[in-house]
């Protein structure tokens, strides 16, 4: 029984309860059962792993609040940075870049017109338009190349002869020569022999 | 307050509420010296995780081997662990049980369970009123009245006469 239970003895319990209470209070439960040493060892073990789980507790929230702020970080930097500035303004140089003056002058290679070829020639007019460079700019479109020049290759030469005689010039056609039968016919009949 | 990683501090517990506890989880369970044994390890968990020992360890204990009791008597549904009170309890300066100490126990068993939790409190755990009402979910002037009512009845059954013999 406790002092503090012996102090605050129920002075409104009448006697007869209070003789009750005194012989309970004479009573006392047998000695514990616990095992002494596994116990302390228990709570050894137990205080043990609750302080390695302890750091488990903060590990992943801090990883997701770090990882969280570097995303936001790398957001605000995207949006923030300025517009991508090219590195080539124009494909032709300026006249007064220091580079081009420096330059010597190259004289500038003539290539004759396509009209100076016969129009049947279609191979000849694709060979000037390559070396004046109209087919260097990636800037043909399939419409150039369904009824452009592609349409003029297609109606070109067909065959290796007709690409001969495209190319080799015309050579005058040789006259048929006009064989006067009759008077050989006669002779043949008269029985004549050469 | 006491120190939570000192281990003296949890066998002074045990020396001084040890047998007590078990006797409390007895009215629940037939194996309260697993119930004592778990709450001074979750006692220890505790006080590493927090750092300190609860304000007041002893109610902390009891409330705690309460709930461990109950959920063992859920799953033995166990009927009879009541009798271990008697078999706990022993008179101070007789090593044999007289006639008037079995009545006496026997009485007390027969109490109904929110009685003999609030006897067994007050007479053996030393808890305040205050901690037993909060142990048992009641106010303190309930746990008051609660006690009073099964001192009645346990004079009653003291002094109930023996049936005479109809033979």
């Amino acid at each position: 029984m406790s002092a503090e239970y012996k102090m605050s003895a129920e002075a409104d319990l009448p006697k007869k309860l209070r003789e009750i209470e005194s012989r309970l209070g004479q009573l006392s439960p047998l000695p514990s059962e616990v095992n002494r040493d596994m116990l302390m060892y228990q709570t050894g073990w137990a205080a043990a792993e609750a302080q390695f789980a302890r750091p488990r507790a903060w590990l992943w929230p801090a990883t997701s609040a770090a990882l969280a702020a570097c995303l936001l970080l790398m957001l605000s930097a995207a949006n923030l940075r300025p517009s991508p500035t090219p590195l080539v303004d124009s494909d032709t140089p300026r006249a007064d870049d220091p580079l081009m003056v420096s330059l010597p002058r190259v004289p500038r290679i003539t290539v004759p017109t396509a009209k100076q070829y016969p129009p049947t020639a279609t191979l000849l007019v694709m060979r000037d338009r390559a070396l004046r460079s109209e087919f260097d700019s990636l800037s043909l479109s399939t419409a150039d190349f369904a009824g452009g020049v592609v349409d003029e290759a297609r109606n070109g030469p067909a065959t290796s002869r007709e690409l001969l005689r495209e190319l080799l010039p015309a050579r005058p056609s040789a006259t048929r020569t006009q064989i006067d039968w009759q008077p050989w016919w006669s002779r043949f009949r008269s029985g004549e022999s050469s | 307050m006491i120190s939570p990683s000192s281990p003296t501090a949890l066998a002074e517990l045990l020396d001084s509420h040890g047998a007590a506890l078990e006797l409390y989880a007895a009215q629940w369970t037939n194996a309260p010296a697993d119930c004592v044994q778990e709450a001074f390890v979750q006692l220890s968990t505790y006080a590493q995780q927090h750092g300190v020992l609860p304000t007041y360890p002893s109610a902390w204990l009891y409330r705690v081997v309460r709930n461990y009791a109950l959920n063992s008597a859920r799953a033995q549904r166990r009927r009879d662990h009541h009798e271990q009170i008697a078999a706990r309890l022993c008179k101070r300066d007789a090593n044999t049980p007289t006639d008037e100490t079995e009545q006496l126990l026997e009485s007390l068993e027969a109490l109904p369970i929110a009685m003999r939790e609030v006897v067994v409190l007050r007479i053996w755990s030393g808890l305040t009123w205050k901690e037993i009402g909060d142990l048992t979910a009641t106010s303190s002037s309930s746990a008051q009245r609660t006690y009073a009512s099964a001192l009645e009845q346990l004079r009653d059954k003291m002094e109930q006469p023996c049936l005479p013999n109809t033979k």
